[in-house]
């Protein structure tokens, strides 16, 4: 492709090449018509000479003070008049195609005098029909007269010289030349004309290819910009159009499709990418021509709102909304209804640059699904934390978004042992790998990345190296999930699709809830927990002792085990209390059928304090350090 | 190489039919000037005379028996019984060789001339219009 400056180098070079070829083309056509009209001038200057030389040569054939004329002397005179047309046939050339001499009767009709043609040669007498009034003026003005014949094939231009006897035009002298003369001139300068027509084909050919490969280089843009699905930019154009605009004149939605798997799990892709074009019509009607939407990823769209004010911003918002919602998709053999959430960044100016106040829009739009979905939420009343906060946030998450997509996120593995010391399973611990080649710790980045899409795909990897582990090693493993993340259709669809691949070792999978948030939707947590139970998961209650409504997870919950709270355990030996808690978790695990883990083991003390107390497994720095397996 | 040559024929052609074309529009006003009534014309032309006076919409018989104008272009000998008609001659020379040939239309130096001879006009009980006044001969020259 042509680079833009490329492009306008050679427009230029074309515009100053055919206007030199015009100039060329007007020289050459001037030239020609100078030269023919110095080659007439010259033509005519010899033909008045050799007229004059007639004239001469006709006064000394007669006879001195004779007054007739000349038609009366050539009717007396044949002779005379024969050696005349001698005289006259003399000047017969290729370009002189007729000389002869007429004379204007009583009813101003000419006549021939003599001729001197062999070929086509006319009688005396004869008359001759002359459709110009030149002929006849010449008889008044007595002077020599050129005519330009243009409606005469044969002819190009007819010199006219008066005889003059007595001071009275007697007859006239006619030279006719052929239109030889312009055919002459022509065939001097066709070679260069040629030439000339060559560079102009030449010319023509590359100023039409040129053509055709800037109308190809627009259309191949044009689609390269679009997505075809949708009808809407795509990121690429994003990038470009981004550099064009003042961002702080705009303000960005980013609208996600709410359980938008489902339509294609259920419906098949064909009705997901038709309910995708219709929501991407719905959502163009809703804004105006000033306002862009582009393609972001799979059922993400991305807003761009030419106005700073809020209100605006968000009535947009909520109209895309409530259209989609309420728009009828069961034509389509789909009786459910949709919903989008939406994220809206009301000050992208403010983000150091465009790429973070996208992730704002982006962070805004993971709140309104995890506030319920089907609803928008906009930075409008966070914008000081977004302001103030440090940029370690948005380097954080920048940071692991890179990491995630240039595989820099690995796990280590710590051992969790029964109390014969033998391996029970591994805590899948997740590290990333900075610039440095340093390992990050989750203390450095999780609680940065919670409620970002970041978060999920660091979840999704997490249970891919977790589950390749268990398919290569046959071992069993843990791995911490949240409760959100356990309500996040997206991630324990992902998870089952894992568990469906593991086969018969998908029961090596354990997940520790980490009991961080309150239960909002119990009911969709119990049905997730009863699905992967069905796979031979097992679940079990992270920091058990700390935190809130760890009664409630026993009860609402069908928990495997669990896994007493590190603060608990590393006081065991120290604190009466601590040792009170740890025995009463554990009496209640047994009587609930429950197993127990102690974390944070770190000396023979703690371990054997712990197996006193009817642990059933152990894990900490005593027992091993997380380690990876390779 | 064969499309030039080809095109430029083609152009030659033109050129040259364009210079009969202009002939047979004067050739039908002369005929219509000779006899006005729906003249159908006989010629001797053997080119493509025939088909160019029928494009200017005259009538043209085969025999010159049933023509009311004879167009001659040579010095051939008209049948007997046509010899009683007006004829229009093609080339000057040819008002003397056809003592019925009332008018004269040729190319004299690249330049088309028209002749009318009065006394022949007046035999066939011809008027002219007084446009044609200017090409009014009292004899052949």
């Amino acid at each position: 492709m042509v680079k833009g400056n490329n492009r306008a180098v050679i427009v230029f070079i074309l515009l100053v090449l055919i206007g030199f070829l015009i100039w060329i083309k007007m020289y050459i056509t001037q030239t020609h018509d100078t030269l023919y009209k110095r080659l007439e001038s010259n033509a005519l200057q010899n033909m008045k000479g050799i007229s004059k030389n007639i004239e001469r040569s006709i006064s000394e054939k007669l006879d001195t003070g004779n007054t007739h004329t000349l038609y009366d002397v050539f009717k007396n005179n044949p002779n005379l008049r024969e050696e005349i047309e001698e005289e006259l046939m003399l000047f017969i050339s290729t370009n002189v195609q007729y000389v002869y001499l007429v004379y204007k009767d009583k009813k101003d009709r000419f006549r021939f005098l003599a001729d001197g043609s062999s070929k086509d040669k006319a009688r005396f007498n004869q008359k001759i029909d002359f459709d110009n009034d030149n002929y006849i003026d010449i008889y008044t003005i007595k002077k020599d007269v050129a005519i330009t014949q243009n409606t005469l094939e044969k002819l190009s231009i007819t010199y006219l010289y008066p005889i003059v006897r007595q001071g009275e035009v007697d007859s006239l002298l006619v030279f006719d030349f052929s239109s030889n003369l312009k055919s002459d001139l022509k065939k001097i300068l066709e070679p260069v004309q040629t030439l000339f027509m060559f560079i102009y084909i030449l010319i023509g050919i590359f100023i039409i290819v040129t053509l055709i490969q800037t109308f190809y280089y627009y259309q191949a843009r044009k689609r390269s910009f679009v997505d075809k699905l949708t009808q809407t930019y795509n990121r690429h154009y994003l990038r470009h159009y981004l550099k064009t605009i003042d961002i702080s004149q705009y303000q960005i939605i980013m609208v996600d499709f709410d359980y938008f798997k489902k339509v294609n799990d259920h419906y098949g892709h064909e009705t997901g990418d038709i309910v995708l074009s219709q929501s991407a019509e719905v959502m163009k009607t809703l804004i105006r021509g000033e306002d862009k939407i582009f393609r972001y990823g799979g059922e993400e769209f991305l807003l761009l709102i030419k106005s700073t004010d809020i209100v605006v911003v968000e009535e947009v918002a909520e109209r895309i909304r409530v259209a989609i919602h309420s728009y009828d998709f069961s034509v389509y053999d789909m009786p459910t209804q949709l919903s989008v959430s939406l994220g809206i960044n009301t000050a992208p100016a403010k983000a150091r640059n465009i790429g973070e106040a996208i992730k704002i829009a982006d962070m805004m739009l993971f709140k309104a699904k995890d506030q319920g979905r089907n609803r928008l939420v906009s930075n409008k009343d966070l914008k000081k934390v977004y302001v103030e906060d440090t940029y370690s946030i948005r380097d954080t998450i920048h940071n692991l978004k890179e990491a995630i997509e240039n595989d820099k996120i690995m796990c280590h593995y710590q051992k969790i042992v029964n109390v014969e010391s033998q391996t029970y399973k591994y805590e899948a611990l997740v590290r990333c790998i900075d610039h440095e080649g340093d390992i990050l710790y989750p203390n450095h980045f999780l609680a940065e990345i919670m409620h970002t899409s970041v978060y999920v795909d660091l979840s999704k990897r997490v249970i891919d190296l977790s589950t390749d582990m268990i398919r290569e090693r046959s071992i069993s493993v843990s791995i911490n999930l949240s409760i959100v993340d356990l309500l996040n259709e997206e991630l324990t669809d992902y998870l089952i699709e894992k568990l469906d691949s593991l086969g018969e070792h998908s029961s090596h999978l354990s997940i520790e809830i980490l009991e961080h948030e309150e239960i909002h939707n119990l009911e969709g947590l119990k049905a997730i927990i009863d699905r992967l139970h069905q796979y031979g998961v097992m679940f079990a209650i992270d920091d058990f002792g700390s935190g809130y409504a760890n009664f409630q997870y026993l009860i609402e919950l069908k928990i495997d085990c669990l896994k007493i709270d590190g603060s608990l355990i590393e006081k065991v030996c120290v604190s009466e209390e601590s040792r009170h808690i740890v025995k009463a978790i554990i009496n209640l695990a047994q009587e609930m059928n429950m197993l127990t883990i102690a974390e944070f083991v770190s000396s023979q003390e703690v371990h054997d304090e712990v197996v006193s107390l009817g642990i059933d497994y152990m894990q900490g720095y005593y027992i091993s350090s997380p380690e990876t397996l390779s | 190489m064969i499309k030039i040559i080809t095109v430029l024929l083609i152009l030659s052609l033109t050129l040259n039919a364009s210079e009969k074309e202009y002939a047979a529009k004067i050739i039908k006003n002369l005929v219509e000037v000779i006899d006005s009534s729906n003249t159908s014309v006989w010629t001797d032309d053997d080119s493509d005379m025939t088909g160019l006076l029928e494009r200017k919409q005259l009538h043209v018989v085969k025999t010159c028996k049933n023509a009311k104008v004879l167009i001659l272009s040579s010095d051939k000998s008209i049948p007997k019984h046509c010899i009683d008609k007006p004829i229009l001659v093609l080339d000057y020379a040819l008002l003397e060789k056809h003592s019925n040939a009332v008018s004269a239309f040729f190319w004299q130096k690249g330049r088309p001339n028209i002749v009318f001879i009065k006394k022949r006009l007046q035999r066939f009980s011809i008027s002219l219009p007084s446009t044609y006044d200017k090409y009014l001969e009292e004899q052949i020259w």
